[in-house]
């Protein structure tokens, strides 16, 4: 399994990198071509990572990069040398969902929910930028990734009732 | 969470019925755990990338993939012409036209796929595919109707104009003497008038005719198509597709791969959004099947990047441009409305583009009752991509065409919007209602949906600020429409436009069964992309066995090994068909239970079933649990009554209601569209248009709905929240736009526009509840009406914002540039 990646005819060679995903240091060999996302999906088989528009719009791929939201089908792997990459799996409790994620579910949020990993990682991000984010902001901070069924309204609500509850827990 | 009270009608006494439950699958989706098309590994799966056209209409005079061969990891090159020898074309829903996956001899549009190139994996076989050289000789290409018309350039050399003279299935009449030479590029076009439309127009006080602009879109999922084909020898194949209706298209596959469909082993995985548009992924499994079968059977992988999507054909809809027109008598009361459609097929007239443009001769004059009535339908090639389906199946278009011709009325007739609709409805005792075509449909109480609609907007304190802001130069507009959601089709017209197998119902079953342990698994045949069939289909039969649906698993069967007959998920009627089929099998189901527990007990007193247990019904202590009564049906068969088969399961198959409704066998006999159940929503939005820049800002949008009977209500609001951004999206930013010389400049999502969260307003909505009388538990379609209704309501709204402008827009999507047009248009060209 996985694939040949090696064979390479412009470059001929691949590039080992050193990286840690999920909180496990990890040594691979990757040819420099090689997409984040690819790398991720194919190479350590973290299927959570979705690709959609593979051209930075739709933020399916996204992933945390030192903490911050990317788009995996815009960076290679060879650049998640000495950084560190969290993906859906990483953030996702055993057999068990995260704030986060039992927010969405209650919210009816998603229907076919290829986008779902990618946002669950966005809305992360943003709860670390914003204590209590405005609607507006949480519109704004969540432009970056596309839903196609969901008309975003109860991915919104989502947040919001993420947000009021922080209110009453720091009441 | 709902209350007993709060609870529909026709859900009296429901224990889990009407709640909104939880969705099941939101565990697997929000964690990753999702296996959609691309997380399936098949271990040795090879990967292909295509090679396509660059131009609109050429000659493929040559194909040399020595070099691309020659490179390390390569295995194949497959070309259209050797698809041409080794298979057959896959079908064409008109008759005379021919398709095949690549193109053959001749590319047609930009991005037609020409070469198909398989290697290690996906970055080898681009790296391939840039070595294929192709010898093409570019011919004039024709790239929009009235071009198509002059007939200069033929789109299909060998295709002709079918005018639906066949006899067998004429209800309205040919429109003409038609033929590919009177009508070159026309693949069908027939005329369809009801009642004395001539006359109706002669004697109208008033007659509104406008021409609207549909321009191409589509649903676009994230999720785009792909398969994985592995030849198993002997002609069997196993595929892996994200192909939404797989009980339907293996009849395409099977012989275009020239085997039988009882060998294609077809497994479909859930799917990342689909939205009609992967009804037609059946191309890839026959290349993909093809090049496994060349290859000794190696698995073969094909899965499009979003720009071979978008470019590479079939995943664009409606391209229409409507003539409408309506007679009014002076007090606003329509008298007749006739269409003339004019659809932009694209190159091929492929399954699904020519019967969208069929199906709105099921309700051609909406929510209006306006039984005279005419239709024409021209369906136009062209050098652009061909379509596929879309939410709502040619519903959205029409709708809004229609709500133009209102919204005219009631401007030049001096009446408010909604005085011209309440003047035209059908009443709600004219229900069951036929329409002008003879579509007989259930129930509807139009009003009270537009009432609530304008009592939750307070239509009143709106056009009050809309006259204060006027003073200040500020252009509020306000739409105020009602559209039809179509549900329960049958297939008998998608033939019309070929003379092939007849075909009418579209029946879908579920099997119940309990195992040895008493544990229940119900077993469906569709596929599924976000609807929460499992979660809908266990409360179902939870509800219908009196126990838990938590505890109820459910298995979504795909072809090959399907229960039952049935065509899967579309046309906004699943979870219907899946109501009456569960009621059947649980029948059969707690009848043998019975059987085996009255043995069981040595008793014939009356039995009951419910909380996992089969009882005596006057005296609920002497029974038994399911797991014994499991454990009798499968493995102590000696206790079995007399004569009774081991085993627990029951399959049911319910045939869609129109088939037993009298006025609905003309219409299937006839090969005219039955759409017996109607739901429908009022939508009004509310924007504000900057006449300086044309940006349009949407600032809320009211909505109604009513599809009968709700099993799940959050369900449902969430399904009309995703219609109408998809709604915004068609009526705001997206296009598929040509260049002039051809090239598809939309083929990204940078150009492209979806919708973003930025993109929505505060969308206010409410629900009415007017149960089917036809449908189980009144229950009518529910997934397609946001999208359906709500660009008729958009585009009513920035018309009203325009009209002290003295302009309007016919066309969408309406961008700033099209509205300072209109605008400059009234000017004389001056601003």
């Amino acid at each position: 399994m996985g694939v040949n990646l090696r064979n390479d005819r412009a470059n001929g060679g691949s590039v080992r990198i050193v990286t840690t995903v999920n909180g496990r240091a990890i040594e691979y060999e990757v040819e420099p071509r090689l997409r984040l996302a690819d790398f991720v999906r194919q190479e350590l088989q973290l299927t959570g990572t979705n690709i959609g528009c593979g051209h930075g719009v739709c933020g399916a791929c996204t992933v945390l990069f030192d903490g911050q939201t990317v788009k995996s089908c815009l960076m290679f792997a060879v650049q998640a040398d000495g950084h560190e990459i969290t993906t859906i799996e990483g953030v996702t409790p055993v057999d068990d969902l995260n704030e986060v994620q039992r927010a969405l579910k209650t919210n009816f949020a998603f229907q076919c929910g290829y986008c779902s990993p990618g946002f669950v990682l966005a809305i992360q991000q943003l709860l670390e930028r914003y204590e209590i984010p405005s609607e507006e902001e949480i519109r704004f901070a969540l432009g970056g990734n596309i839903c196609r069924c969901s008309g975003y309204i109860n991915i919104v609500r989502a947040v919001q009732q993420l947000a009021r509850e922080r209110v009453k827990v720091g009441a | 969470m709902e209350t007993e009270e709060s609870l529909s009608q026709g859900l009296k006494g429901a224990r889990y019925l009407g709640r909104s439950t939880e969705r099941r699958e939101d565990s697997r989706l929000l964690t990753g755990r999702q296996r959609y098309f691309d997380d399936v590994v098949v271990p040795g799966a090879l990967e292909a990338a295509l090679v396509r056209s660059p131009f609109p209409h050429a000659r493929i005079l040559g194909i040399d993939a020595s070099e691309a061969l020659e490179l390390p990891g390569v295995h194949l090159v497959i070309t259209g012409e050797q698809l041409a020898r080794d298979t057959d074309p896959m079908n064409q829903i008109v008759a005379g036209y021919e398709q095949y996956p690549l193109a053959v001899g001749r590319a047609r549009y930009a991005g037609e796929p020409v070469a198909f190139v398989v290697a290690d994996n996906r970055y080898l076989a681009e790296d391939a595919a840039d070595l294929v050289k192709v010898d093409y000789e570019p011919l004039p290409a024709v790239l929009d109707r009235d071009a198509a018309a002059r007939g200069d350039v033929l789109v299909d050399e060998g295709g002709g104009a079918d005018t639906g003279e066949d006899e067998s299935f004429v209800v309205g009449e040919a429109a003409g003497e038609l033929t590919a030479e009177t009508e070159p590029n026309v693949a069908y076009h027939e005329k369809f008038p009801f009642g004395d439309v001539d006359g109706a127009f002669g004697e109208a006080d008033h007659v509104i005719e406008r021409q609207i602009v549909w321009r191409r879109s589509c649903g676009v999922p994230l999720d785009t198509n792909g398969a994985t084909a592995i030849y198993e020898g002997d002609g069997h194949y196993t595929i892996h597709a994200n192909l939404q209706i797989p009980r339907v298209f293996n009849t395409i596959i099977g012989p275009a791969l020239r085997t039988t469909t009882n060998k294609l082993h077809i497994i479909v995985p859930p799917m990342g959004g689909s939205y009609g548009t992967k009804m037609n992924n059946y191309r890839w499994p026959i290349v993909c099947g093809y090049a496994s079968k060349l290859l000794g059977g190696r698995p073969v992988k094909f899965k499009e990047s979003m720009v071979e999507s978008l470019e590479q054909g079939e995943s664009h809809a409606y391209d229409r441009r409507y003539t409408v027109r309506g007679a009014f008598r002076s007090d606003g009361r329509m008298t007749a409305y006739s269409v003339l459609l004019e659809e932009d097929l694209g190159a091929y007239p492929g399954m699904l583009g020519p019967a969208m443009t069929l199906k709105p001769i099921s309700f051609i004059s909406g929510p209006f009752d306006v039984p005279i009535q005419s239709y024409e339908v021209k369906m136009v090639l062209t050098n652009k991509s061909p379509q596929t389906a879309y939410r709502g199946f040619g519903s959205a278009p029409h709708n809004l065409a229609l709500a133009a011709v209102m919204q005219q009325a009631a401007f030049d007739l001096g009446l408010e919007p909604e005085e011209v609709l309440r003047k035209n409805f059908i009443p709600p005792d004219k229900f069951p209602y036929t329409t002008g075509s003879g579509n007989q449909i259930d129930s509807g109480n139009y009003d009270s949906a537009l009432t609530k609609t304008i009592q939750l907007a307070d239509l009143e304190a709106l056009r009050r600020r809309q006259r204060e802001l006027r003073e200040q130069g500020r252009y509020l507009g306000i739409g105020v429409t009602l559209g039809l959601e179509p549900s329960m089709f049958d297939y008998a017209y998608f033939v019309r436009t070929n003379d092939a197998v007849p075909m009418s119902g579209a029946p879908e079953y579920i099997t119940v069964n309990v195992d040895s342990m008493g544990q229940v698994t119900a077993f469906i045949g569709t596929t599924e992309s976000g609807q929460a069939y499992e979660t809908l289909t266990a409360t179902i039969v939870g509800e219908e066995l009196g126990i838990d649906p938590e505890s109820v698993e459910v298995v979504l069967q795909q072809a090959t090994e399907a229960d039952g007959p049935g065509f899967g998920q579309g046309a906004s009627r699943m979870t219907v068909m899946l109501l009456g089929a569960a009621k059947g099998a649980c029948d059969k189901l707690r009848a043998k239970m019975i059987k085996i527990a009255q043995h069981a007990l040595e008793t014939e007193e009356e039995m009951a079933v419910s909380d996992g247990r089969v009882y005596v019904k006057d005296d609920p202590e002497r029974g038994l649990p399911f797991i014994v009564v499991g454990g009798i049906a499968h493995v102590d068969t000696t206790k079995l009554p007399p004569g009774v088969e081991p085993g627990l399961k029951a399959t049911h198959v319910f045939d869609n209601p129109s088939v037993t409704i009298d006025s609905h066998k003309g219409l299937q006999a006839n090969r005219l569209p039955s759409y017996p159940s109607m739901a429908y929503a009022a939508v009004m939005p509310v924007v504000e248009l900057d006449p300086e820049t044309g940006k349009v800002d949407l600032l809320d949008l009211f909505i109604c709905y009513d599809c009968g009977t709700v099993l799940n209500p959050a369900t449902v609001e969430a399904l009309h929240h995703g219609g109408i951004a998809q709604a915004i999206g068609a009526v705001f930013y997206e296009e598929f736009t040509y260049s002039e010389d051809g090239q598809l400049l939309a083929n990204n999502l940078w150009d492209y526009g979806l919708p973003t969260s930025r993109d929505l307003c505060p969308v206010h909505s409410t629900t009415d509840e007017t149960p089917s009388p036809w449908m189980p538990l009144g229950a009518k379609g529910a997934a397609e009406g946001g999208y359906i209704a709500t660009p008729a309501g958009l585009l009513a709204a920035i018309n009203d914002a325009l009209a002290p402008l003295g302009t309007r827009i016919d066309e969408v999507p309406i961008t700033p540039e099209r509205v300072l047009q209109a605008i400059d248009a009234a000017n004389g060209g001056e601003r």
